[in-house]
């Protein structure tokens, strides 16, 4: 489904050139449940960023469910992107003036289902992850595992065919912490590809398979 | 605050060029635009300021009521000087005459002098200084006169002319004068202005002008000036003025019918007015001999003091904007200084050296766009503005400047203080508050909110302006000139006169030449009658004096009847008359028609005996006046001569204007000839109007420019703010439409506040300045919807800059993954 065929990602800043990734080839399947290690600076960040069409590769190929994306244009990425990835991130990233369900409601917004449809799908999904009684609250107002169950289901209401986890447990306590990599592990086995990012081997042995990164290559 | 700290501030203003550039930029433009403004209102209300105790100078304003119309005037009769020096209360009495312009030779050609005849006194009350000579040599000898030093300098290159001799000429008269003293000049704004001063005893004043001029006699008008005690009563004097002037209005012995035309009136209302309100007279009617003086309206100098002081705040608030920004992207280094042991005081130390590095850097800049924009700004006012930037007002500037600082620098000071260090140095800035951000959302209100309101009201005075100046005053006015005669000379008297008008009517370049006792679009000489038709009741009306030629030479065409034709009307004893459908109107005609061939009545307002005169005809309506005041009854009447003659190009203009130059010096050597294009004197009476066009358009510049820095302060930070939110529409398919929607509804919410917050005081402007236009532009409300779009144009541009970041804006990046 996924696939990286000698891609290579550098970062040019002033005199400096980074090489992110340097001609790797990988390969994720449809419902693999992946994980991808390293140290700090190892190229995990950009890895995701090509995974999710965030950005674009300097050389190589980047294949996407039969389509070799690695030359297209944002509002190209755009289209191929609306409704299939489904994103989470270490630091949840939701919008503190909209209530939890308008944040959920904000992965839908450009999506071609009516307003109807929009709020029942976003009713369902706070119910399935558990938040559905904080629907109108803010979120400062919940725990950070909450705000994380409810970046969860933002990520999850487009129905998308994968996802791509930024150390989904990294701001949170242990307990909390569980519970998210429990749900990781049930939508997997719904039939999510999940790409995770981790510093926990122990996360990471929830995953079937775990990719090591070293200075840009997969080890 | 130390050195130290102001060092640290210039670092921090060299770190962001751009940032402290528009903040510089932005304060100095508004400080320089306020400058002027103030300037030019300060200016205004220092009309006459020169004169010593002017507090207590007085100036004798009439109204004679015989003759209809009923308007005051800045002249009384000169015997009222001598009766007010016997009135308790007033320590002296002077005045001024414009009776005798003189004109001076010099190397065979003439130059026409702003000259005033001073009565005794007049110097020492008005303050003239001689800086050369012998002042009272030049006002006492009869073969003396002064000048100023720019007329010097004007005339002769130099002001080292003091003992030379020069020949003068005036009405009907001519000799032989030294200049015996250099005076300073009055200043610009002065009611009272001159180039050159005699005295009565000047040999070309023949003996009974000047008898007039020192006694009164014959009730003659001039310009009489008072100055009263502190303590006395300015109602007393009055009410004594009063009676000298109703005992000299019974010496008249009017005739019944003029007593029953007053209908118990007086035939003279007198009344003193503090010298400092005279530039504010606009009311006051002037004729050919008054002194060209500009008048001002009270209110459109305070709004223009209150759009200057609008600027200023607006410049302030765009920098507190600029400043707030930058303190919430300058968390994380407030909060090492906290940690380092900075305290709220020297938080606000430090902030305030930044503010005043700012402010005084603005203040030097405004300063000098000011003194750059001096002499354009005096054009685009109208006025002679030189003398605005003085000492006195440049440290006052500084002032300003410093103060400003302080202002400004008080919200970003205590955004600093509520900066919490563990939050932003663990890498969790402070967001603004909801409250403050609505308060600086309000800030952007209310600059763009003041740029649609003066963009509107300067389209609409602009427009309304192009509108009177273009509206018909009746003829075509392109292919006349006009120019003066000086002495209202009689053609069948003066073999001068009709010398001059028969060889430049037989020029190539003239179609006609017609003589009047005024031109259309100045009304110098307004003079009434009482008109009666058969039966009817009388009616004071305005006559207008012209020669048999004239209806031909201005193009005009009869409503009914005919108008006056030099091939059948001559000064022979028939007096026929054309009348104005006004007139005709007033008189008792049912229509234009009935008044054909009517005859009427008339009577001059102090003769009892009547003459009659035939209707040959109705006249169209011809704008005499300007747009502001209404048309009014007509009589025009054949006279042989005129002040004011009129020439019609046969082709070119600019020929007719060659022919009459040429032809001119050979009749009248002694007197300079002054011309104008017709359209021009028309154009004159909203000059002012054009002037606060142009201030109100340059008010609107500046305004626009805030506002767009305002609008950008905006945009900047509505992506700001919503980096992450843009980022994450983006991951969810946002395409670039959906994001500029996001910010142009953000920037739309304050631009529709702005909207309903301008346009409706912007509409009531407006409808008060075109309340007294009795033909008004049918575009003035159109302006706001030009304004609307152009303010829009200008936020949108200010906002692309931000909007594009937001576009191109990687979401990788903002939401760090």
């Amino acid at each position: 489904m996924l696939k990286f065929v000698n891609t290579t990602k550098k970062f040019i800043g002033g005199e400096v050139i980074t090489t992110a990734l340097n001609n790797i080839n990988l390969e994720i399947e449809a419902g693999e449940y992946v994980a991808v290690m390293g140290p700090s600076g190892c190229g995990k960040t950009t890895l995701l960023s090509i995974l999710g069409m965030l950005d674009s590769p300097d050389a190589g190929e980047y294949w996407f469910d039969g389509r070799n994306v690695a030359g297209y244009r944002e509002d190209q990425l755009n289209e191929v992107r609306r409704g299939r990835i489904g994103f989470i991130f270490q630091s949840f990233n939701l919008i503190e003036e909209l209530s939890v369900e308008e944040n959920v409601e904000l992965a839908l917004e450009y999506s071609s289902s009516s307003p109807d449809e929009r709020r029942e799908r976003v009713a369902a999904m706070l119910e399935k992850l558990g938040v559905a009684h904080r629907a109108k609250h803010r979120p400062s107002q919940l725990s950070g595992g909450q705000q994380q169950r409810v970046a969860v289901a933002r990520a999850l209401v487009t129905r998308p065919a994968v996802l791509l986890a930024d150390e989904p447990t990294g701001n949170l306590d242990s307990a909390h912490g569980e519970e998210v990599m429990e749900l990781l592990q049930k939508i997997n086995e719904e039939g999510t590809t999940i790409v995770m990012v981790t510093h926990s081997p122990a996360h990471a042995a929830r995953a079937k398979r775990t990719v090591g990164l070293l200075d840009g290559a997969i080890v | 605050m130390r050195l130290a700290d102001f060092r640290v501030a210039w670092r921090v203003m060299v770190q962001e060029p751009g940032y402290s550039l528009v903040a510089v930029l932005g304060l100095a433009v508004g400080l320089a635009a306020f400058l002027l403004l103030s300037g030019f209102a300060r200016y205004s209300w220092s009309y006459d300021a020169q004169v010593p105790e002017v507090e207590h100078v007085y100036m004798l304003q009439s109204r004679f009521n015989l003759q209809g119309g009923q308007q005051w005037q800045d002249k009384a009769p000169v015997a009222l000087r001598e009766a007010a020096q016997a009135i308790p209360g007033v320590t002296a009495s002077t005045g001024y005459l414009a009776w005798h312009p003189l004109n001076v030779q010099i190397d065979g050609q003439a130059y026409k002098l702003k000259s005033l005849t001073a009565l005794p006194r007049f110097t020492e009350m008005v303050g003239v200084q001689a800086i050369r000579g012998d002042l009272n040599e030049a006002l006492t000898r009869p073969d003396a006169f002064a000048i100023t030093e720019s007329a010097a300098r004007r005339l002769f290159g130099s002001t080292d002319v003091v003992g030379r001799s020069f020949t003068l000429n005036s009405v009907e008269t001519q000799g032989v004068a030294r200049i015996a003293a250099i005076l300073r000049d009055p200043p610009a704004n002065t009611t009272i202005p001159y180039e050159s001063l005699n005295g009565v005893d000047l040999s070309l004043i023949p003996q009974m002008f000047r008898d007039e001029a020192l006694h009164g006699q014959m009730g003659w008008p001039g310009f009489l000036l008072l100055r009263l005690h502190p303590d006395a009563s300015v109602s007393a004097i009055t009410e004594a003025l009063q009676k000298f002037a109703d005992q000299a209005a019974q010496r008249m012995n009017l005739p019944p019918e003029s007593v029953e035309a007053l209908a118990g009136v007086k035939v003279f209302d007198i009344r003193l007015v503090p010298l400092r309100e005279a530039y504010f007279e606009r009311d006051v009617v002037t004729d050919a001999q008054s002194p060209p003086v500009d008048r001002g309206d009270r209110e459109v100098i305070a709004g223009l003091l209150a759009i200057g002081g609008l600027i200023l705040l607006l410049a302030a608030i765009n920098y507190v904007n600029l400043a707030t920004l930058r303190v919430v992207r300058r968390q994380r280094e407030i909060g090492v200084r906290k940690v380092l042991g900075f305290g709220n005081r020297r938080l606000a130390v430090q902030f305030l050296a930044e503010s005043m590095l700012v402010a005084i850097a603005a203040a030097v800049v405004g300063l000098v766009l000011a003194v750059l924009a001096l002499p354009w700004f005096s054009t685009l006012a109208n006025r002679d503005l030189a003398g605005m930037l003085s000492v006195g007002n440049v440290l006052a500037a500084l002032g300003v400047g410093i103060v400003v600082g302080l202002a400004v620098s008080i919200y970003p000071a205590w955004m600093a203080f509520r900066v919490r260090p563990a939050r932003v140095l663990a890498g969790r800035p402070d967001t603004e508050s909801p409250s403050a951000r609505r308060t600086r959302q309000v800030f952007s209100v209310v600059q763009i909110a003041a740029a649609l309101g003066l963009a509107s009201l300067a389209l609409a005075v602009a427009w309304q302006t192009r509108f009177s100046i273009n509206d018909s005053p009746g003829f075509d006015p392109a292919p006349l000139l006009v120019f003066e005669m000086n002495e209202g000379r009689k053609l069948e008297e003066d073999d001068t006169t009709r010398g001059f008008i028969a060889e430049l009517r037989h020029h190539s370049a003239v179609a006609g030449i017609t003589m009047s006792t005024d031109a259309v679009g100045r009304t110098r000489n307004p003079w009434h009658k009482e008109f009666r038709r058969e039966g009817g009741r009388p009616v004071m009306v305005e006559v207008k004096e012209v020669t048999p030629p004239y209806f031909v030479e201005y193009g005009i065409r009869p409503v009914a009847g005919r108008l006056f034709d030099p091939e059948l009307d001559h000064y022979d004893g028939a007096f026929p008359v054309v009348l104005n459908e006004i007139a005709a109107r007033d008189l008792g005609f049912a229509s234009a028609q009935q008044a054909v061939g009517a005859t009427l009545r008339g009577r001059m307002a102090l003769m009892s005996e009547m003459d009659s005169v035939q209707i040959v005809g109705i006249a169209p309506e011809i704008r005499f006046r300007s747009l502001r005041e209404p048309p009014v009854a007509i009589v025009y009447q054949m006279w042989s001569g005129g002040m004011t003659a009129t020439v019609r190009a046969r082709g070119s203009v600019a020929d007719a204007e060659a022919a009459v130059r040429s032809v001119w010096p050979k009749y009248f050597p002694q007197t300079e000839l002054q011309m104008s294009a017709a359209k021009d004197l028309y154009a004159a009476n909203y000059a002012d109007d054009a002037a606060l066009a142009r201030l109100l358009g340059l008010a609107t510049l500046v305004a626009m420019f805030i506002a767009a820095i305002g609008a950008y302060v905006l945009a900047s930070d509505a992506v700001q703010r919503r980096t992450r939110e843009i980022a994450l529409r983006k991951l969810f398919g946002a395409r670039r439409r959906d994001v500029s929607r996001l910010i142009a509804r953000e920037i739309g919410v304050v631009m529709s506040w702005a909207a309903l917050l301008a346009l409706p005081l912007a509409s009531l402007a407006i409808a008060r300045y075109l309340a007294p236009f009795s033909v008004r532009t049918p575009m003035a409300y159109w302006a706001l919807g030009v304004a609307l779009v152009a303010v829009l144009g200008v936020v949108g541009v200010a906002a692309a800059r931000e909007t594009r970041s937001a576009l191109t804006m990687k979401p990788s990046r903002a939401l760090r993954v």
